[in-house]
């Protein structure tokens, strides 16, 4: 049999797709992930991506967007305050010229058994 | 065959319509005797209503405010009065949806619906095993998709509903690319319901809790790749979002005073079904919360009576139903529509409390 990781990874969605169908996101960490998109949503992004994280070996879920910063505040206090089990938040400054956007990542996951981390 | 009211984005973000929807269910005749149709359609169904009648209907709603006519059945492509009706609304400056199986989807009926329709809806359950399994046609999917390209000949925006269970769910991704490659500006994901047929035929196919949450990922995963050209609706309503605005489904404890907004902006959706029964928001609501029956009174005349009687019945049912929803063991996501299409057959205790602002 071949190994997990010689196997074609196809798209993020397929991916993501894979993870559900075969139980790699237990029920906990699906009920958070709904509760960030749907944080996420309400805030007004309208782009974000939601893939496994640690392609080919998975080991957790990735939300990852672009806010305004006078977004990201309540939407950090939101995210921390109703996810107990979080892996990790990376906030990063996405640059000129956009200097008040910064790309959000939120995973949740394997890393989170070990206890969260925050990275701002 | 959809009650499309909520115009729910990935994410849950749910409310009334930006424009006020009358949906027309014309007739209950159909070729097909789909396994999750709520409405009970088939070939040997006929309740009928004269295309006159409809019109009729079309005019006091467009007089209340009423903005777009979404014309669903049975199989609208076989109901003779369509064109009619359409006509009508077009006449009156109405936007309009026809929701089809795409049997019937023909290069010169295409034509022929060209000016009068905005978007053409078509139902699509899943690649074509699963498609004909449950529309109980071999044929069904080869004829839906040898009617795309008459659609797109004919320049009609269309769009796919799907409706979602526990054995096609993971076949989203097909689903979206099959919509999206063939030119769709909308993928719209309903959960089944199980009322009408579905509740005999398909109880074991609802989509439990965690199916649920897996497609509301998807469903953004899907939007966050097809955004650009093609939306992606899920009817499903995200528990907190309802606490924090339970106007969402009209369930606001303060009721606007009718004199200052139109019927149109007090109920977002009426349904007119084919035994002329007018009721709130979705097919197989209770007659006990019904606008009128169109066989004693013109809708128009009617909704005077029902501002002051059946809307305050409707909205405290909303409001039972917001609880309900909102409880703190209540599931993270919920389909509206079906719970209270349900809960409005409840027999038991109704208050009605008026507790208009202003």
């Amino acid at each position: 049999m071949a190994d997990q990781k010689d196997k074609p990874q196809g798209s993020i969605e397929e991916a993501l797709m894979r993870e559900l169908r075969f139980g790699g996101i237990d029920k906990d960490n699906l009920k958070e992930l709904v509760g960030i998109v749907a944080g996420f949503h309400k805030a007004g992004l309208k782009k974000f991506k939601v893939f496994p994280k640690g392609i080919p070996v998975v080991d957790g879920v990735r939300i990852s967007g672009l806010v305004e910063a006078s977004d990201a505040n309540r939407i950090l206090g939101e995210i921390l305050s109703k996810t107990p089990r979080l892996a990790a938040v990376v906030a990063f400054p996405y640059g000129i010229p956009w200097p008040e956007i910064f790309r959000l990542n939120i995973d949740i996951g394997a890393a989170a058994e070990n206890g969260p981390i925050s990275q701002f | 065959m959809l009650n499309s009211d909520l115009t729910t984005v990935p994410g849950g973000a749910s409310g009334p319509a930006r424009k006020a929807i009358l949906q027309i269910h014309p007739s209950l005749r159909c070729n097909l005797s789909c396994g999750h149709c709520y409405s009970g359609s088939g070939p040997t169904a006929r309740t009928e209503l004269d295309a006159a009648t409809v019109c009729q209907v079309i005019s006091d709603a467009a007089a209340m405010g009423y903005e777009v006519v979404s014309v669903s059945g049975g199989e609208p492509l076989m109901y003779s009065g369509l064109e009619e009706i359409l006509t009508h609304a077009r006449s009156l400056g109405l936007r309009a949806t026809v929701t089809t199986n795409g049997f019937f989807t023909g290069q010169e009926r295409m034509n022929r619906l060209r000016e009068l329709v905005d978007v053409l809806a078509i139902s699509l359950d899943g690649p074509p095993e699963i498609h004909n399994e449950i529309r109980g046609s071999a044929r069904a999917f080869e004829r839906l998709e040898a009617g795309l390209e008459n659609v797109r000949q004919a320049g009609i925006p269309f769009g796919f509903i799907h409706t979602l269970t526990r054995r096609n769910w993971e076949h989203l991704l097909w689903v979206a690319e099959f919509a999206a490659g063939n030119g769709s500006s909308l993928l719209q994901i309903h959960p089944l319901e199980l009322t009408g047929r579905a509740g005999n035929q398909m109880i074991e196919d609802a989509p439990e809790d965690d199916v649920l949450a897996k497609v509301y990922l998807l469903a953004f995963a899907l939007e966050s790749k097809y955004g650009d050209t093609m939306k992606v609706q899920l009817d499903l309503l995200y528990r907190d979002h309802l606490r924090e605005e339970p106007g969402l489904i009209y369930a606001a404890e303060s009721i606007d005073d009718p004199d200052e907004i139109s019927p149109a902006q007090s109920l977002g959706l009426i349904v007119l079904e084919p035994d002329g029964m007018v009721v709130p928001v979705s097919f197989g609501f209770s007659r006990r919360y019904k606008l009128c029956d169109l066989k004693e009174q013109r809708l128009a005349d009617a909704w005077p009576d029902y501002l002051t009687n059946g809307y305050l019945l409707f909205r405290s049912l909303c409001r039972r139903v917001w609880d309900e929803l909102c409880a703190p063991d209540a599931p993270l996501l919920s389909n509206w529509h079906e719970v209270i299409v349900s809960r409005s057959h409840v027999t038991g205790v109704i208050s009605m409390t008026n507790s208009r602002a202003g």
